[in-house]
């Protein structure tokens, strides 16, 4: 059910590529191939004749290089070691953050004791950015998995946290009452009503959680913690092996745009129609078109 | 079936603690199977006598039994409609429908039976896996009404749900409440602040002062269905709701 939904949402962004639709994408290929073909161009003459060719293979290696090296490093198994540290950290850290923040966030939700203990530290932690955490979180956990575990979870805890207690006063009454009529005990109320009605604000959450759980696994990586994504964007720096950096900003940002458009701007679409002002919006509008 | 006796009933206004009272004494009896109307002015609190009928809020005092039962929590026996629908918008109409039945761990084959059934009877046949966002704010009440219907209540209670459709959409509900009421043969207790609405459809029209509300008046329709709005003894009846509704106002 739920893939259909997904096809549903997907295809017509993939499909629906009328007359300007094609004009578009056919300028989008043709800017991306420009500034490759530039770029490579650039790199290979030295700024046009500014530079020493091979001072730019370090400055800014060209592309042609970026892909080779991005083979070797494939080839040695190098390279899906580093990216498989970084995914295992955020899964890990994701995953501990909304197992911490969920429940937490209910509770404030719910009684409000909860929420007044809770609620000075999250106002005081929040605007603290994650990365700040990393010269603490190696102290304590020295410089391997559990530090970058620690920092991602702070990360991406507060987004989540606020979005379930904004989820949970979001349940729109009405729908508990036509539930309870319809017979749920509160035990259903809860996982046939509540749940589902948090799934918008738990998506959006999640979304930005995801951002910055990414951001900070890169600066604790590049800071000290080893292996990792963000350790090799910071190696490459250290052999003058740009090519090796580069390469790796390009898995940081395809990984990243990727996880976006194939799993939250799919699951928001999805969802965005279970939000309650979308549901009251339309009502309006049909009583005003009476 | 239904009986309110002395039924009073106030909410907070405002945050300082302070009770507003929104019903005071109010009685009356509705008979099995019977169509009964509540009219008044807007504010009066006939919501909040629906939700006590449906068990879904506490009075102050007075009582409230179906079949000489007390009420004192929400029972899938008495369904309920709401004005803005309340339909689940994650799930399918089909799920919405089947909502109350799955409650209750009825066999997936024995529900599907009785739900494409009640499709059929709102005319919703080919909507079945629509969303509700999807759907016209009619059909969208039809869905609410196929859901009520799907736990087989005795009596169903209605807030104003047609309030919020145009009003040819609002004349074709009515016909098809009437028709499935005539099927199904269920008691319906409706609340409108529309009398043309309450004459058409009810049985018996009981309506109400201003808030603190108490019962001013009961008017028996007893004209055969359809109904003629133009007729001479409809617009006789429809004056005399006017009248107890002006006499207090």
């Amino acid at each position: 059910m739920l893939r259909q939904a997904y096809l549903r949402i997907a295809r017509p962004l993939t499909l629906r590529l009328t007359g300007s639709r094609w004009w578009y994408l056919t300028l989008s290929v043709l800017s991306v191939v420009g500034f490759l073909a530039l770029w490579q161009v650039a790199s290979l003459t030295g700024l046009f004749g500014r530079y020493d060719p091979r001072a730019m293979a370090i400055f800014l290696p060209p592309p042609l290089a970026v892909v080779k090296t991005f083979g070797q490093l494939i080839g040695t198994g190098q390279y899906p070691l580093h990216l498989a540290t970084s995914l295992y950290r955020v899964g890990v850290g994701f995953g501990l953050a909304a197992v911490i923040a969920i429940p937490l966030g209910m509770a404030m939700a719910r009684w409000s004791g909860v929420d007044a203990v809770c609620q000075p530290y999250v106002r005081f932690f929040q605007p603290i950015p994650g990365v700040a955490w990393v010269p603490l979180a190696i102290v304590w956990f020295g410089l391997g998995d559990r530090a970058a575990v620690f920092i991602i979870v702070v990360g991406a805890l507060f987004p989540l946290l606020l979005a379930t207690v904004q989820g949970l006063r979001e349940v729109d009454p009405t729908l508990s009452d036509a539930a309870r009529t319809l017979g749920a005990g509160p035990w259903q109320l809860f996982t046939r009503v509540t749940l589902p009605s948090m799934v918008p604000n738990l998506v959006t959450g999640s979304r930005l959680a995801m951002g910055f759980a990414w951001r900070v696994v890169l600066a604790a990586e590049m800071v000290g913690v080893s292996r990792g994504l963000g350790y090799m964007l910071s190696l490459g720096r250290g052999t003058g092996r740009t090519d090796i950096t580069l390469a790796t900003m390009v898995t940081i940002g395809v990984l990243m745009a990727g996880t976006d458009a194939l799993v939250f701007a799919p699951l928001d679409r999805l969802t965005s129609a279970w939000r309650p002002q979308h549901d009251r919006g339309q009502g309006v509008k049909n009583h005003a078109a009476a | 079936m239904l009986r309110l006796s002395g039924v009073t009933a106030s909410r907070l206004a405002g945050d300082n603690g302070t009770r507003l009272p929104v019903l005071s004494g109010v009685s009356f009896d509705v008979a099995p199977n019977e169509f009964v109307c509540l009219v008044g002015p807007s504010g009066c609190g006939k919501t909040t006598l629906l939700r006590l009928v449906a068990g879904l809020s506490q009075a102050d005092a007075g009582s409230i039994s179906v079949d000489g039962q007390p009420v004192s929590g929400p029972d899938r026996r008495r369904g309920m409609l709401f004005q803005d629908y309340a339909l689940f918008p994650w799930l399918t109409v089909r799920k919405n429908i089947e909502f109350g039945p799955s409650l209750r761990q009825i066999p997936q084959d024995q529900r599907s039976v009785a739900v494409d059934r009640l499709l059929g009877k709102v005319g919703l046949g080919d909507f079945a896996e629509r969303y509700p966002h999807q759907l016209s704010g009619g059909m969208r009440q039809r869905v609410a009404i196929a859901r009520a219907l799907a736990n087989d209540p005795e009596l169903i209670l209605m807030d104003e749900p047609f309030a919020s459709l145009d009003a040819q959409t609002r004349k074709d509900m009515q016909h098809e409440l009437l028709r499935l009421f005539t099927e199904h043969r269920k008691t319906v207790l409706f609340v409108t602040h529309s009398v043309e609405e309450a004459v058409y459809l009810g049985d018996r029209v009981i309506v109400m002062s201003r808030r603190p509300a108490t019962v001013i008046g009961e008017v028996p329709i007893a004209l055969p269905r359809p109904r003629l709005l133009l007729s001479e003894q409809f617009l006789e009846r429809r004056r005399t709701v006017l009248t107890l509704l002006g006499s207090r106002v």
